[in-house]
């Protein structure tokens, strides 16, 4: 587990990370997000022990970073957002770079991890000859060369085509399933729906929202359902109101609740009979770009 | 060799890059015809090998201490701007091993050329009537390229270390300078013992021993090894390992005690005798010499983040000395005991007034008074005193401009305040006998030295005052908010 612990960053005149203190769960994939100018590059770079904090402390595993950073160092991967690539090197040298300045001798590693990022057929390529999307995998693979236990990535989908994207968040819950730790910063928050698990949410140097665990709030929200209909605003004139509940709506759009004692087919065959158009309706779930729209604008 | 390159992987890295087959081939079919010219040329009609030597020694400095010094001056700097400085931060590599590979791993095909040269050089040395000698020049030599390496790499790490986003702007300048200082400096420490010791064949009398072409050997090592020890220091902090103040001071105390060592050379004294206090007096002012050269050059380069700045400047209030052996920066230490070997000398000419240092018995003093003997040994403490002052206005003004201002070039900007300091002012109010140029620099040996005190003093409290109100009116708030 990552522990952070009353850390503030200073810049030459302005504080860019404040008295933040948060846990991050062990295999988790944490979502950080927030506005530019957050602080989320220098929360990550203090999590990688690149920059240290001006005050408070990161407990990784229980080691506190400031006073053993090489320890970090050997449990952390990072991803900046230029992927940070030796360009002159073919796909091979690079990784073999990685993994012997790891310490690393084992050639099998080597391949297995160019293989984890399906690059098998590129090795012997130049590295600046290569496309956004297989570069920023060469990344990902020097990253996780030495098997760290946490891997820290800076906006990884940047710049990506759709395609890669997909590929990218399917590597991402791969790894996570291997039981590595995932930090990733995004602007893109669709595309952290589609793998995180935790969101920590960072306004002005400060967290406004953490610990929002996906799971929790999709079994939250079980019995949610969203309804567009031409005639929303009959939801409220109906009688049975032990049914269901009214949690929201907008314009053609209602969120409601269902009571334990009713299905949904009970409560459609209900709406229905009373007159009401319905288009299209969902189960609602928990929503990073809800969740991040409502903490921003409450904060 | 492989294994030498397997064993670090930053020199593996280099050797991917720089080694290619391509110039593996063109290096010695250059150097190789520019020896075939040499010779087909004949400066001598009768020693065809003697100037191929020389041919060889000058191919040395131009490939390894220009160009090689160029590239370790980038090595870092690039790292930096192709950002993938962070990521090497981040391996398991160990500073020695990253100390070695930066400062190899770059040159290294500067050293695969100086190979061809070195290897004919020394072939050369078996036709030679001195062999003995030549072999030194030519391991003095190697040392030297080796030194200035050393410096560029250690020159432009001063500059970046600890920066926290470890941003380099302007490396082309700034590289380019480190470039020129490390091969001044370089060259001007080893090359002078080399020219002095090995072409002149004379001894250099060191605390009293005649040393011989050993010497430059030793201490061409001695230094080379302070510049690998200082990359490392530099490297461990980039790593975020924290150092503290004792190499410095060892470093400090190796210089002092080195530059104390030299004889007075009888050339400049015409023979004379001098009593025990007056060499001590005159080798204390060869030391404090070296002292704030070294403090001047550091407020030039060394450049501490804003975050651990601020932390020095807090530790510093706070007289928490266990933190700042930690925090506290370079030129502060030596300018310490600059200041207290500047109050050692005006104590001393205050107290026995050293009567041998007069014009008549003393060439020096002739070479630099000239017609002003009269005023040999007055006011003499002032101008210690006006020393330590401009020394005090130049870390203020100095901090100003790197901590309290919005350049984007802190270097530049300091190169320019030295510029100016130094050369435009003697210039503008030195010309033609001009008194004024007192007001801004002691001068010994004059009747101004009062004069200079004065005006120095105002100098630095002035200095003082603008950085202390521009440093607490851009910081306090922060300082309030959150104090460090």
């Amino acid at each position: 587990m990552i522990s952070i612990q009353n850390l503030s960053f200073d810049y030459a005149n302005f504080l860019a990370l404040q008295d933040i203190t948060v846990d991050i769960p062990q295999g988790s994939i944490t979502a950080l997000v927030g506005p530019n100018g957050a602080g989320k590059t220098t929360l990550m770079r203090c999590l990688t022990a690149l920059t240290l904090p001006t005050h408070g402390k990161i407990l990784m595993d229980e080691i506190d970073i400031a006073v053993e950073p090489h320890a970090c160092h050997r449990m952390t991967g990072f991803l900046a957002d230029n992927f940070g690539l030796y360009e002159q090197l073919t796909i091979e040298q690079s990784i073999s770079y990685f993994a012997a300045a790891h310490g690393l001798k084992n050639e099998e590693r080597i391949e297995q991890v160019i293989a984890q990022v399906h690059l098998t057929n590129k090795t012997h390529e130049l590295i600046k000859n290569l496309s956004r999307g297989m570069r920023q995998r060469v990344g990902i693979a020097q990253a996780i060369i030495h098997q760290p236990k946490y891997l820290i990535l800076d906006e990884p989908a940047s710049g990506l085509d759709p395609e890669a994207r997909i590929e990218l968040a399917g590597l991402f819950k791969k790894l996570n399933q291997e039981g590595i730790t995932l930090i990733v910063s995004s602007h893109i928050l669709a595309e952290l729906d589609q793998y995180a698990n935790n969101l920590l949410i960072l306004k002005n140097g400060k967290i406004v929202e953490s610990g929002f665990d996906m799971n929790v709030e999709n079994k939250k929200s079980e019995n949610h359902f969203v309804i567009h209909a031409a005639n929303i605003s009959l939801l409220y004139s109906f009688s049975n109101n032990e049914m269901y509940e009214v949690l929201n709506t907008e314009n053609d759009k209602a969120t409601i609740a269902i009571n334990e004692k009713y299905t949904l087919q009970d409560c459609m065959q209900y709406f229905m009979s009373n007159g009401l158009q319905i288009s299209e309706f969902y189960k609602e779930t928990g929503n990073i770009q809800d969740a991040y729209l409502k903490t921003i604008k409450n904060a | 060799m492989y294994k030498i390159f397997s064993s670090n992987p930053e020199l593996q890295r280099n050797a991917w890059l720089e080694l290619r087959q391509n110039r593996m081939i063109v290096m010695p079919l250059l150097i190789g015809l520019i020896y075939v010219i040499t010779i087909v040329i004949g400066l001598h009609p009768y020693d065809k090998l003697s100037p191929l030597r020389y041919v060889a020694l000058a191919i040395f400095h131009i490939v390894v201490s220009v160009w090689g010094t160029k590239q370790a001056a980038d090595a870092v700097a690039s790292e930096i701007n192709e950002k993938t400085w962070d990521r090497q931060r981040m391996t398991g590599l160990s500073p020695w091993k990253i100390t070695i590979g930066k400062l190899f791993g770059p040159t290294l095909f500067q050293w695969y050329g100086a190979m061809w040269c070195m290897g004919v050089y020394f072939l050369c040395c078996f036709s030679s009537d001195n062999f003995s000698q030549d072999v030194f020049i030519g391991l003095v030599t190697i040392l030297s390229g080796m030194f200035a390496n050393a410096l560029g790499l250690l020159f432009s790490l001063l500059s970046i270390t600890g920066n926290q986003s470890s941003s380099f702007s302007n490396t082309k300048i700034n590289t380019t300078f480190f470039f020129i200082m490390a091969l001044l400096i370089g060259y001007q420490t080893s090359s002078t013992m080399t020219i002095q010791g090995l072409f002149f064949h004379r001894n250099i009398s060191w605390y009293g021993i005649s040393w011989g072409n050993f010497f430059n050997l030793f201490f061409v090592f001695i230094f080379l090894s302070w510049a690998v020890m200082g990359i490392y220091r530099n490297i461990r902090t980039e790593l975020q390992y924290k150092n503290d103040s004792k190499v410095w001071i060892c470093f400090i105390a190796f210089v002092i005690v080195y530059c104390f060592g030299f004889s007075i050379h009888s050339e400049l004294t015409d023979g004379m005798n001098f009593s025990t206090f007056d060499v001590v007096f005159l080798k204390l002012n060869f030391v404090t010499y070296f002292l704030v050269s070294i403090t001047a050059f550091l407020l030039l380069v060394e450049r501490k983040n804003i975050v651990d700045y601020k932390m020095f400047v807090a530790d510093f209030n706070s007289f928490n000395f266990k933190k700042l052996n930690f925090s506290s920066p370079l030129w502060l230490i030596s300018g310490i005991v600059s200041g207290l070997f500047l109050v050692i000398l005006a104590t001393l000419s205050l107290v026995h007034r050293p009567d041998s240092l007069s014009s008549d018995n003393f060439k020096i003093f002739n070479l630099l008074s000239d017609n002003k003997r009269e005023f040999i040994n007055q006011h003499l403490s002032f101008f210690y005193f006006g020393v330590a002052l401009l020394l005090l206005r130049d870390i203020f003004a100095t901090r100003f401009l790197l901590y309290c201002t919005n350049f984007k070039n802190n270097i530049l900007i300091i190169i320019i305040y030295y510029a100016v300091m130094y050369a435009a002012l003697p210039m503008v109010f030195g010309a033609n006998g001009g008194q004024l140029i007192c007001l801004f620099y002691p001068i010994p040996f004059t009747g101004y030295s009062i004069a200079s005190f004065i005006s120095l003093a105002f100098q630095a409290a002035l200095a003082f005052y603008i950085y202390r109100s521009s440093y607490r009116s851009k910081y306090l708030n922060i300082f309030s908010e959150h104090p460090l």
